[in-house]
């Protein structure tokens, strides 16, 4: 049972020193209960404190760090089996592979394909996480150097695949840079020796539960701290199995013996690629690796990752202000919501499907959706009024015409009284809206008079 | 092994509900396990089922369907027939879309007669929506539910019209597709209603609305997780098969935008777009896909099969 | 006496019996006992006796067995039982006896239909099973005034209801030149006999719609009792003939209004004078309810127009609002003392006005239902704000004797009247209040001195309630009520209303919550029974753990009601301000949504705190409420209740301003909000410390929290 911010607070040295960055040590406490912040950002902790915080607060699933700096991958680290109980914390990572055999142009080509694989959804670049260097040339020079080469051209994090000769080559340089090291089946307790002394995490493969568990206790006796596991499904189904099997024993069962996040091998002719990483996204998978550099493959996957991690309690918020939709010019209608992301995306995709061009006024509303936010009060005729005033929509603009959510048909007259603007008050739910918009009378838009 | 069993059992069970075939076709049947999707525990007797949708009335079409359509029809009975045959789908969504005054504005008694002709085309389930202009649709179920000469399930039922729908399939032997809009208490109360007006168990499917990927398809996945958690768990008004439509997932402009060279083919991006949200749909806990891209019900229908029965 | 109308009812029977008898050996003898016997166009045979008995006829010999069971229904001894059970046979009789008919071709002459076919039943059940079709009128007899009968007939048409008429009833109608037939959901059956039609119709729609199959005599009566909300209205003297299918009728549960002076079985036979009283009285004995589709007044009305501001100079007239004395008040009365749907307007109307003009205003609805409750009356009069919001040109402000009323220009100009409020009010109470609310009556007065003796009265009614409310407490009540509403993103949250604690958003109390579960039972307002009480001090009880545990699906096992250090209710994310402990103090500070700013004594500001206290998980030392709840007995009862307040944001301050001084003066401190801090007097625990000290604050002496 995790501890309560009141029962951290007790333990914590009630001075409100401030040097863990929060105003207050319950603020603090706060923040630990929510596993957003470690005793450790503390300094005048006591023993016990740590003790017993530091125990508390571990995860019954450990993070694993691949990389370096800003781009580091997190794997693992997760509290929940089901989103809606809190939330997932750390997106599964996506390593597209590279072979050591391609020779120089195709190599760099492939690694700049890789690169662009990079969009930009609702405010978040959405991109690939990791290059996974595969040694297929068996020779450990060629793949030291591609690895390098990989490293410098696409900046990511780096999984290195190949026997433990190979990796060995490839670490002198790279060993830094915390790469995510995977041996194949048989070369394990040497990955672990190559691992171990400098920090590095591993991969450890092995077939199903049974004979993870065996070997993550030999990496772990070999002194590796950083695992993952490929559980090496044989098929689709085995994959979904498996990974959510791991991940019970983990959260459920607090089997710490199996409890590491996991790896799975997409590419190198694995069965239905797209499907299996769809499915691994949702259930559990921590890193997956994929060989396709087809955006048409990794746009969807990167958006269904971006969905699934989303925290269900706080809901994604575009950006406050005008959004013209189509060819807007100063005589289309002026349509407000707020900023919800689903909200903004229905209401402009039904803009959209209207086809008459519109100012979209968003209002920031923390990311509520029109009801909510209205009856939270941060969807008001003051604060409507406030936002005509200031967004620069009377500028954009030559009428003073607003359309309003028909769910707050309410506020229609108090944003007249304070704005002086006319509100036309639209459908109740945007999908009305189309129909709505192509019957307005144009003569809604005319100019205002002077 | 030294580690626990991971497996899990549930104390309830999934309602079977069978969605009847017309001469010469397959009925299917959902629902009846025990366990979460897609893994090998628990009672499975029925696999998820995928089925495709036909829509009438005046849309565009994503340019990754009309890709896919090319050359099938373009008659709803004849482009049902052809799509059917060539996918595997195992039911049918007939979308009346072309009611919607916006789309077409057909009469009420042309949407029956197309539901009696593609009916007559296709022998496999179907379900029959409406167009979802409220005051249309008010007309079009019982014309629908008149019109249709063996069982189908009416799509659907929500808290306004529940009542003209369950008459109309009371009236004519349907089952019912019982929406509500992302919210397990609606989805249970629903299916209160619709039992206290007298429609059997067995003859409801919850819709829980499906957002389409990137666009909210993460509210309907933890909802469906939520509805099918409480089914398991032993509430029997949620113990329903759940049935996501992916309709939605074709609405989102990465879908459709061919102007972005950056997102790769729009072609292959449309069908992945809805291939994705159906991934995701399964793993939640639907029992019921409804897909647009003929590829893509081949595609679930090859893998939702044995293995994972 | 009943005796000799019993005896009547037999007699009736044992005619139809012998009727019955002799067509089915004519047709025997005409065509054999294999010859075929059925109606066409349905699939159940001859439905009553489908419905009734598990005998299968499709021969002439097959009838048999059937007017036998019917015989042996019918006993001799004058008692209501036998009557009944003579009614019966009557039907199981005709039923056969119109079959013998239809079989042989013979139909009733235009416009009668005699029987209704299958395709006809199942489009018109699906609008009785959508409410659109709300009941069903069968007319038989002969009038003494055909033009009563007809207007009966249009009246039963206005409200949507299904007719059947038999008898000679059908001819005068027809002569009246009323539109008959499916479209207009009248169906002339034939002669008096021939309503046996209505009733197999009603019998194939337990069939169709209530699930039921042959022979489920017991569940069939009982959906034609409850489900089919039918009646009939026998005009004109009964012999013996119609007294038996009066009798089929009751024992099918369709009570029997006669224009006769019959003697009155309660619930089965009542005697009513013909035309519009008898309308009434039959709608009334099933409760029917019409569905109004659109409010018949002259402006648009609709919830577009809720936010619409009517300007001064637009407005035709004023009522209340300073100008002119003025009131509102809902009241319940009983069924019997309420008329559904009448309105009237006491003293000059709108046109009485010039432009710019007031009126005194004593609006009075008076309600009734079966389940109507006295604690209901509040919570209806306050929807009477939205209600006259939703005219497009009529504008409500305020409640109670603060009451404000205007009426657009332009709503006047397209007629609207005074009666037109009146009519808006009593469509919406109906349909937003269907389960509670079967009638409503609206009295509008405009004079001066009615009105002042109508506050009067209603001021009366204020006090009362208020007293109610203040009687209303957690200890007084049975039972609390939930509200699930949030769940949608609060998976687990539940909320627990009292009469002394209202939802943490404020928007709902303990009476909205009773009345949301009487209006829609599997809503998110379900009751709460207390069960057992586990300890009054911190507000535990059995049962509110119990359903806690189970709405929260098993991941809140229970909670304390009154407190907040120990298991405290759950928050969702609706609250109107978040209480939090400010260890340094030995209190909990106060901060509303309203409050941007990030400075709080416990240094989280509204929006952190937000982040870490909802979404339906228990946090001691946190809680999100309503703010009425400070003002609350039971505010965190068990850490001492309101002197445990350190610091609250100036705007609630003001807000709450008075009515806190009033409660502290109620438990002896008359100067506690002057002790309580605020953001302009410290905004670190250490400074509010300090504070506190200096204003002697009562937090600091009490039972340390932490």
């Amino acid at each position: 049972m995790a501890l309560t911010a009141l029962e951290i607070y007790k333990l914590l040295p009630k001075t409100n020193c401030k040097e863990c960055g929060f105003p207050t040590c319950l603020a603090f406490a706060m923040q630990i209960a929510a596993g957003k912040a470690g005793i450790d950002q503390c300094p005048p902790a006591s023993d016990e404190a740590r003790e017993t915080l530091g125990a508390a607060s571990a995860p019954p699933l450990p993070k694993v760090v691949v990389g370096t700096g800003e781009r580091a991958v997190i794997l693992g680290d997760e509290v929940v089996l089901y989103r809606h109980e809190k939330t997932f914390y750390h997106p599964t990572a996506f390593a597209i592979s590279v072979s050591d055999a391609l020779d120089g142009d195709a190599f760099r080509d492939r690694i700049r394909r890789i690169r662009s694989l990079s969009f930009e959804r609702m405010g978040e670049r959405l991109a690939v996480d990791m290059v996974a260097v595969r040694c297929d040339s068996g020779d450990p020079a060629r793949f030291a150097a591609a690895a390098a080469a990989a490293k410098e051209g696409a900046g990511t994090p780096l999984l290195l695949s190949g026997p433990c000769d190979a990796l060995a080559a490839a670490l002198p340089s790279l060993g830094p840079d915390r790469p995510l090291l995977c041996p194949p089946v048989g070369e394990g307790d040497a990955g672990a020796r190559l691992a171990a002394p400098l920090g590095l995490p591993l991969v450890v493969r092995a077939k199903g539960i049974d004979g993870l568990e065996k070997a993550l206790a030999a990496a772990r006796a070999a002194g590796v701290r950083d695992l993952v596991a490929d559980p090496m499904p044989a098929s689709l189904p085995d994959a979904v199995s498996l990974s959510v099997y791991l991940r019970r024993l983990a959260i459920l069962h607090r089997a710490r013996e199996v409890a590491v996040p996991t790896a799975f091998d997409l590419g190198n002719g694995f069965p239905s690629p797209f499907a299996a990483a769809s499915l691994l996204v949702t259930k559990y998978g921590s890193l997956l690796v994929l060989d396709s550099d087809d955006p048409a493959d990794i746009f969807p996957l990167l958006t269904l990752r971006q969905n699934i991690f989303t925290d269900p309690q706080k809901p994604i918020q575009v950006e406050a202000g005008i959004y013209p939709v189509g060819k807007a010019t100063a005589s289309s209608p002026v349509v407000i919501t707020t900023n919800f992301s689903l909200t903004f995306f229905t209401v402009r995709s039904d803009i959209e499907a209207s086809r008459v061009p519109a100012h979209l006024l968003i209002a920031d509303c923390d990311g509520m959706s029109v009801l909510t936010a209205w009856a939270a009060g941060r969807f008001t005729g003051e604060s409507i009024a406030k936002i005509l005033s200031e967004s620069g929509i009377a500028g954009a603009v030559s009428h003073r015409t607003l359309i309003l959510p028909g769910m707050v048909a309410r506020l229609s007259g108090k944003i007249e009284e304070l704005s002086g603007w006319r509100v036309l008050v639209g459908p109740q739910e945007s999908s009305a809206l189309p129909s709505y918009l192509r019957r307005l009378p144009p003569a809604a838009f005319a100019p205002a008079d002077a | 092994m030294t580690v626990a069993n991971p497996q899990q059992t549930f104390p309830g069970r999934i309602m079977e509900v069978t969605l009847p075939a017309g001469e010469g076709g397959r009925s299917v049947s959902v629902g009846g396990q025990t366990a979460l999707p897609l893994l090998p525990e628990g009672e499975r007797p029925n696999a998820a089922a995928i089925g495709i949708e036909i829509r009438t009335g005046d849309e565009d079409l994503p340019p990754s369907l009309s890709h896919a359509f090319g050359g099938k029809g373009t008659d709803p009975a004849v482009l049902a027939g052809n799509l059917v045959e060539e996918s595997g789908a195992q039911f049918l969504f007939l979308s009346l879309a072309g009611c919607h005054p916006d789309l077409g504005g057909h009469a009420v008694s042309r949407g029956a007669g197309i539901v009696r002709d593609v009916l007559q085309a296709v022998p496999c389930p179907a379900i029959v929506g409406g167009c979802g202009e409220e005051e249309t649709d008010a007309l079009l179920f019982p014309a629908v539910a008149e019109a249709a000469q063996r069982p189908v399930f009416l799509s659907y039922a929500d808290e306004k019209n529940y009542r003209l729908v369950a008459g109309a399939a009371l009236a004519y032997g349907h089952g019912v597709v019982a929406w509500s809009p992302i919210d397990i208490n609606m989805a249970k109360q629903a299916n209160l209603l619709l039992g206290d007006i007298g429609v059997p168990p067995h003859r409801v499917l919850i819709d829980p609305l499906t957002g389409g990927l990137g666009y909210g398809l993460e509210y309907t996945y933890s909802i469906v997780e939520r509805i099918r958690l409480a089914g398991l768990s032993g509430d029997a008004a949620l113990a329903r098969p759940i049935l996501c439509h992916l309709g939605d997932s074709w609405k989102a402009r990465e879908a459709l935008d061919s102007a972005e060279e950056s997102w790769g083919d729009v072609i292959a991006r449309g069908r992945r777009w809805e291939e994705a949200t159906a991934w995701a749909c399964l793993a939640a806990g639907a029992d019921l896909l409804v897909c647009r891209h003929p590829d893509n019900v081949r595609t679930l229908r090859g893998m939702v099969g044995a293995p994972w029965r | 006496m009943t005796e000799p109308l019993f005896a009547s009812c037999i007699r009736g029977a044992r005619a139809v019996l012998a009727l019955a008898r002799d067509s089915l050996s004519d047709a025997i003898a005409r065509r054999g006992p294999e010859g075929s016997l059925a109606y066409p166009g349905t699939a159940y045979e001859i439905p009553v006796v489908f419905g009734l008995t598990d005998l299968e006829v499709t021969t002439l010999r097959g009838a048999e067995p059937a007017l036998s069971l019917a015989e042996g229904m019918i006993r001799d001894r004058p008692t209501a039982e036998n009557a009944l059970d003579a009614g019966a046979a009557t039907l199981l009789c005709a039923d056969i006896l119109e079959a013998l008919g239809h079989a042989e071709g013979r139909t009733y002459p235009a416009p009668c239909v005699g029987f209704v076919p299958d395709s006809v039943l199942r489009k018109l059940g699906i609008f009785m099973v959508d409410g659109s079709v709300p009941g069903v009128a069968v007319v038989v007899g002969r009038a003494s005034d055909p033009a009563v009968a007809a207007s009966m007939v249009r009246d039963f048409q206005e409200v949507g209801l299904l007719v059947f008429l038999a008898g000679d009833v059908v001819g005068q109608v027809e002569a009246s030149g009323i539109k008959m037939g499916e479209d207009f959901r009248t169906f002339p059956l034939g002669p008096l006999p021939a309503v046996v039609h209505a009733v197999n119709f009603a019998v194939r729609a337990g069939l169709t719609f209530g699930g039921l199959g042959r022979g489920q005599a017991e569940p069939m009566l009982s959906y034609l009792a409850t489900r089919v909300k039918a009646f009939v209205c026998a005009l004109g003297p009964l012999d013996d003939l119609s007294l038996a299918i009066a009798a089929g009728a009751m024992k099918a549960g369709f009570p029997v209004l006669s224009d006769q002076a019959v003697p009155a079985i309660p619930g089965a036979l009542l005697s009513c004078p013909p035309g519009e009283e008898m309308v009434r009285a039959g709608i009334e004995a099933r409760g029917i309810k019409a569905k109004i589709v659109k409010v018949p007044v002259p402006i648009a009305f609709g919830p577009s127009y809720e936010g619409e501001r009517i300007r001064k100079a637009d407005t035709y007239a004023e009522f209340g609002g300073g100008r002119t004395v003025a009131y509102e008040l809902v009241t319940s009365a009983p069924l019997s003392e309420v008329r559904d749907r009448e309105i009237r307007v006491v003293g000059p109307d709108i046109p009485d006005l010039e432009k710019g003009g007031a009126l005194p205003l004593g609006l009075v609805v008076t309600v009734a239902g079966a389940r109507m409750q006295k604690d209901f009356e509040s919570v209806l009069e306050r929807r009477i704000h939205r209600i006259v919001n939703f005219g497009e040109g009529t504008m409500h402000v305020a409640q109670r004797d603060t009451t404000w009323i205007r009426i657009s220009d332009e709503a006047v100009a397209r007629g609207f009247r005074l009666a037109d409020l009146g009519t808006m009010i009593h469509a919406k109470m109906l349909s937003d209040f269907e389960n509670i609310v079967d009638r409503v009556a609206v009295t509008i007065h405009t004079r001066e001195e009615d009105v002042r003796a109508g506050l009067a009265g209603a001021r009366t009614v204020y006090a009362e309630r208020d007293a109610r409310a203040r009687t209303l407490t957690d200890d007084a009540v049975g039972e609390f009520y939930s509200c699930t509403l949030c769940q949608s993103f609060a998976p687990n949250h539940v909320c627990i209303v009292t009469p002394e604690r209202l939802g943490l958003c404020g928007a709902i109390n303990w009476l909205d919550g009773k009345a949301g579960y009487e209006i829609t039972p599997t809503g998110p307002n379900q009751p709460v029974p207390k069960g057992d009480e586990r300890d009054p001090v911190k507000g535990a009880w059995e049962g509110v753990n119990a359903f806690v545990r189970e709405h929260s699906r098993n991941t809140v096992p229970g909670f304390n009601l009154y407190s907040i250090m120990e298991a405290p209710m759950t928050s969702c994310g609706c609250f109107e301000c978040i209480l939090a402990l400010v260890p340094e103090a030995n209190g909990f500070m106060v901060v509303n949504r309203e409050y941007a700013g990030a400075e709080t004594p416990c240094g989280m500001g509204f929006s952190t705190l937000a982040g870490s206290v909802g979404g339906g998980v228990q946090t001691p030392g946190f809680m999100g409420v309503g703010k009425q709840y400070l003002l609350s007995r039971k505010f965190l009862a068990a850490e001492g209740g309101l002197p445990r307040i350190v610091w609250m944001t100036k705007e609630m301050k003001e807000q709450l301003g008075p009515a806190l001084a009033k409660r502290a003066g109620e438990i002896g401190m008359p100067d506690l909000l002057d002790k309580i801090a605020d953001e302009t007097i410290a905004v670190t625990p250490e400074r509010l410390r300090e504070y506190l000290e200096k204003a002697g604050h009562p937090a600091l002496s009490m039972k340390p929290l932490v």
